[in-house]
């Protein structure tokens, strides 16, 4: 119990005490406290990831398994896990020709550059041009000849490296260095990431469209008052913000005593004053649930984070 | 005579070059009030044929680090504190060539034991913090505290009962944040809680959870709570699972739970996103009894449209004190109430102030214009120069043309009061200067609020 309940209720005292501390006072060592707590967390954080990982593969795998409902999903995740791990970890790709002299025979080469790199599938004079500016004359490292691939293997990048040296110039293999590979051009990792990852988070994310729509049907049916003020002003706000808002009361400018009814003005101050002044009520109550819940965390009051009661 | 007239020569050639050198100076001074030091002013005395001045810095014995090249005479810049640093200026003519060289003298610079600007921040924290801690002292002491039942709150165990009335499980989902944030740790804390009244009820308990150390402690939590309910046999570390650290997967997987398990409570405590919605319209499709509990003010419009209760700021942070029955917790967050209701006095007494010094006597937002700087534009420039808080050499370059205009100057103030305003006007017309009070522009849009908007909508 002294070494799973005491020894962390100490730590987390005597640590926010400190951090609390090192806010007020900018000197050495207390100034520097905060970046040095943070390296600390995300060395912990990243130990941690394992027991995440494991964890995973553990509860994907058991679906799979036992056949539970849905498997063939947890399935898909587990060779997800595992096909990201490999493009991180084992195969990178990333290779390129790299171009060291043009030879004897530039015209074609350029051509054939053009060709490899081309992205619309036709190849014009404008792209044989734009080539012939960037690789007439290569640096002493050579210049890397970017093929219009997803992904360039190794064996990809030396057939390439073949039917250029045959034009009769000279062109070398590179590849980019691991660490670089993540974020670098026609990797594996990146193909997984920009193929896979990024639309299908995109979809998720588009999806909150429709709940917005589907929540404010709910929200703006008149049930009682504190609905029908909600209603009102959710109009009123969504009529102020577009052009229409303002076309359809545009007359009243013209009627001094009526010119602050233009729903751009309305909308303005209803989202300056009434709804700025309820959202900071909320935040220095959030303000002030923050401070406590610190302090009874740093007091040890607070223990049940920690597994205590 | 050729020796005389060369010895001549050198003499004047010698004699000019000093001269040049002699008036090119550098000054460095470390700035003041700077909380984290390491900030010194640079002054550069200017001489004749220099187009611009280059600045460098002492980083070892005989390595200098180029500053800054400027045509300006001042300038802020960065040293690394308790370090003895030199700096050195350059005087380059307009090819470049160095004509002058001076050398300031070493300068070291300190950080504060106190962050003085933070005063007013430490005295609000050791207040706040004094009436909680009174409170709870107040609690230990046995004293009866009453809070004001929270809707939310007591339907906990409406949620979980019905869950276990339904056969159904009870889904918990701690936020999408780790465990530096407080949120996440309320969340934590409200778990232990509702893992009480799952091991109570023999309710099924499941908690996805986003990061690997939140997992870690959830478990911990979940494992504590069914061990002092006397239901260790219940709990699984099953209960409580990693699924992945990004926010929309992390939703996507929710989702999925919540469609194929079709949990009849759902709790969502913590600190949430942009996902927030996506998790409780999906909660609200399945007809699952939705509690909501966040620190994110953004995210609470959607909780309230989509969950049957939503602990709205405090009475998330508040719920575990509701929920336990520590008397010392219950003290705390009558301390927190306390502490609002000062705030709130502070509030209203500020709205009465400001009210008084803006709309009724329309004191703030004066400022001087200066038409002219007199016979003896230094002594006025001196006082732009305190009163505008700016460098001297930059009042200078800043004043030196006025134009048919004149030019504004602003006085450092966060409130320009007319009273203070005049103090300074009379400073200045005493060293000759003409000067003109004037108001600024949000001073007169509240002065002619009616008329301004008149004008903007009819286009002018």
């Amino acid at each position: 119990m002294f070494w799973k309940r005491t020894v962390p209720a100490i730590i987390v005292a005597a640590v926010g005490v400190i951090m609390l501390l090192s806010w007020f006072i900018p000197h050495a060592p207390f100034g520097e406290l905060e970046i040095h707590a943070t390296q600390w967390y995300d060395i912990i954080a990243s130990f941690a990831m394992l027991l995440g990982a494991l964890n995973l593969l553990k509860l994907q795998g058991t679906k799979v398994v036992k056949r539970q409902k849905g498997w063939p999903f947890s399935l898909a995740a587990i060779l997800a896990f595992f096909m990201t791990l490999l493009f991180g970890f084992m195969i990178k790709g990333g290779y390129y020709p790299n171009l060291v002299d043009l030879g004897h025979n530039e015209e074609a080469v350029f051509v054939k550059i053009a060709e490899l790199t081309d992205t619309d599938g036709k190849v014009t004079e404008v792209d044989i041009d734009e080539v012939r500016i960037l690789y007439t004359s290569p640096s002493a490292e050579g210049e890397p000849i970017l093929l219009h691939k997803a992904v360039v293997s190794k064996k990809a990048a030396n057939k390439v490296i073949d039917e250029l040296n045959a034009l009769g110039a000279k062109v070398e293999l590179g590849e980019l260095k691991w660490g670089a590979h993540v974020q670098g051009n026609q990797t594996y990792y990146r193909w997984v990431f920009y193929t896979f990852f990024t639309p299908l988070s995109a979809t998720m994310f588009a999806l909150l469209a429709f709940f917005v729509a589907s929540a404010s049907y709910r929200a703006f049916k008149i049930r009682n008052a504190e609905a029908t003020v909600l209603l009102v002003s959710g109009i009123l706000i969504m009529l102020g913000r577009v052009p229409l808002g303002a076309f359809l009361t545009a007359w009243t400018q013209d009627i001094p005593w009526l010119s602050w009814f233009h729903l751009p003005t309305i909308q303005e101050w209803l989202y300056q004053y009434p709804n700025a002044a309820g959202a900071r009520a909320i935040m220095i109550g959030i303000g002030l649930g923050i401070v406590g819940t610190s302090l009874r965390v740093i007091l040890g009051i607070e223990k049940s984070f920690m597994g205590g009661d | 005579m050729m020796l005389k007239r060369t010895v001549c020569l050198l003499l004047l050639l010698l004699g000019t070059i000093s001269f040049a050198y002699a008036d090119l100076e550098i000054h460095a001074e470390a700035k003041a009030k700077e909380p984290d030091g390491s900030i010194v002013n640079i002054t550069i005395t200017p001489i004749k044929g220099a187009s611009k001045y280059k600045v460098e810095k002492s980083i070892a014995e005989g390595e200098w680090l180029t500053v800054l090249t400027t045509s300006g005479l001042s300038l802020d810049t960065n040293i690394g504190n308790d370090v003895q640093t030199r700096f050195r200026v350059q005087a380059l003519d307009e090819n470049d060539l160095v004509i002058a060289e001076a050398f300031s003298e070493s300068i070291q610079t300190e950080a504060m034991w106190f962050n003085t600007r933070r005063l007013n921040r430490f005295i609000a924290l050791m207040l706040i913090s004094g009436v909680i801690l009174y409170y709870i002292s107040r609690a230990r002491k046995n004293k009866k505290i009453y809070l004001r039942p929270v809707a939310g709150l007591q339907a906990f165990e409406e949620a979980v009962g019905r869950a276990t009335e339904m056969g159904r499980s009870v889904l918990f989902v701690p936020g999408i944040m780790d465990l530096d944030q407080v949120e996440t740790i309320s969340g934590l804390i409200i778990l232990g809680h509702v893992a009480k009244m799952t091991a109570r009820y023999e309710a099924d308990l499941n908690v996805p959870v986003s990061r690997s150390l939140v997992m870690e402690s959830g478990r911990e939590t979940v494992q504590a709570s069914y061990i002092s309910e006397g239901r260790p046999d219940l709990y699984s570390s099953d209960m409580v699972n990693y699924y992945t650290d990004d926010q929309f997967a992390f939703s996507a997987a929710v989702d999925g739970i919540m469609l194929r398990e079709k949990p009849a409570a759902v709790f969502l405590q913590g600190k949430f996103y942009a996902e927030s919605l996506i998790m409780a319209e999906t909660g609200n499709s399945i007809g699952a009894i939705q509690i909501a509990g966040t620190g994110s003010p953004s995210q609470i419009p959607f909780f309230v449209t989509a969950c049957d209760y939503t602990l709205i700021g405090e009475e998330f942070f508040a719920a575990s004190a509701y929920l336990g029955d520590d008397p010392k917790l219950l003290g705390s967050i009558k301390g927190q109430d306390i502490a609002k209701a000062l705030l709130m006095l502070l509030l209203v007494f500020g709205l009465i102030t400001e009210t008084i010094h803006t709309g009724i006597y329309n004191s703030d937002g004066f400022f001087l214009n200066l038409k002219s700087s007199g016979n003896d534009p230094s002594a006025v420039y001196e006082i732009i120069s305190e009163a505008s808080d700016k460098n001297i050499n930059d009042v200078v370059a800043e004043y030196s043309n006025l134009g048919k205009e004149g030019k504004a100057v602003y006085i450092a103030k966060n409130k320009v009061t007319k009273g203070n305003a005049l103090k300074i006007l009379k400073k200045l017309e005493k060293e000759g200067a003409e000067v003109v009070l004037d108001e600024n522009l949000d001073l007169k849009i509240k002065k002619n609020k009616w008329n301004l908007y008149k004008n903007l909508f009819a286009g002018s």
